[in-house]
């Protein structure tokens, strides 16, 4: 009865060629993960700055630099124009600082905006809301399509308006 | 009191209280409403609005207890606190209750007690057209 010894030599081998190639696969797929996320780091302030100044300060829960792209979580943004930009993500390209979720601007004066999307350029300071905001200032409510920020300037445009202000009557 | 303002866009300042509301400005508060080209709404130093300026083919409607007005100017001012409203250049306006029109270079109208004062110029002096009961 029992089985021919070629059966079981061709077993052998072909279970030696598939461990072989195992190793392989899996040493691939451990070096993919550790190139894409270079630098990953938790509770950090991050301070940018250029030849002349402090370009921005930003503190973050969470961050990784990855695939070039710095991103941060439950970020907190100042410039010495920028009172307070808050938003629950953050990701760095170029000059723009691009921001995601819960976006909020409280400057010292006038309204304080909020938007669920947003851009920042350090270089110019101007940050632009392509989507609809809000404008609040105490029961004061401004709303609008889009709107343009320009921290330097101290200017803000925007489009579309519906506004409800409170007045106070004889 | 509260008001709705709509406009085309919107300009600020951030360090100047006021706030300019651009293209196809509609005001409204309660019955009352004002259209125009341009609106600057000024706030004071508890962020309540404490003056309005509607500026351009400046057209409205004041309609409070038993007052009913209507009319046009270049530029219309509307003080809340004071519950006045001053209108400069090429001003006019219609009681229709008591069915009285008045033109004028400046008005200026106190919506509480109704009265109406008046200024003109050389050009354009005072108009007041009111209807008079035929006597039997």
């Amino acid at each position: 009865m029992g089985l021919r010894l070629e059966y079981i030599i061709s077993i052998i081998v072909a279970l030696i060629f598939v461990s072989f190639f195992l190793i392989n696969i899996e040493q691939k797929s451990r070096q993919k993960n550790e190139s894409t996320k270079q630098l990953a780091f938790s509770d950090t302030r991050l301070i940018e700055v250029d030849t002349q100044k402090i370009l921005g300060l930003a503190h973050s829960r969470y961050g990784v630099y990855e695939n070039k792209t710095l991103i941060l979580s439950d970020i907190i943004y100042h410039t010495d124009t920028v009172n307070l930009l808050q938003a629950q993500k953050g990701i760095y390209k170029g000059d723009y600082l691009f921001l995601e979720g819960n976006v909020t601007l409280n400057q010292k004066n006038g309204f304080d905006y909020t938007a669920q999307k947003a851009a920042y350029n350090q270089k110019s300071e101007v940050l632009s809301i392509e989507s609809p905001f809000e404008a609040h200032m105490n029961k004061n409510i401004i709303s609008g399509i889009n709107l343009v920020y320009n921290m330097k300037e101290k200017k803000i445009t925007a489009q579309k308006i519906k506004a409800v202000v409170f007045t106070l009557e004889k | 009191d509260k008001v709705e303002i709509t406009s085309d866009a919107m300009q600020a300042e951030e360090m100047k209280k006021e706030v300019h509301f651009i293209g196809n400005v509609k005001i409204t508060q309660l019955k009352s409403w004002i259209h125009g080209d341009r609106m600057i709404v000024y706030f004071d130093d508890n962020n309540q609005t404490k003056r309005y300026e509607a500026i351009g083919r400046v057209t409205f409607e004041f309609k409070k207890d038993n007052h009913f007005y209507k009319g046009s100017a270049n530029r219309v001012i509307y003080a809340p606190l004071d519950s006045q409203y001053i209108l400069r250049g090429n001003a006019k306006i219609e009681d229709m209750i008591n069915k009285r029109h008045i033109n004028g270079e400046h008005i200026k109208l106190d919506l509480t007690s109704g009265l109406a004062s008046v200024i003109g110029n050389k050009q354009d002096p005072v108009k007041f057209i009111f209807e008079t009961e035929d006597t039997k």
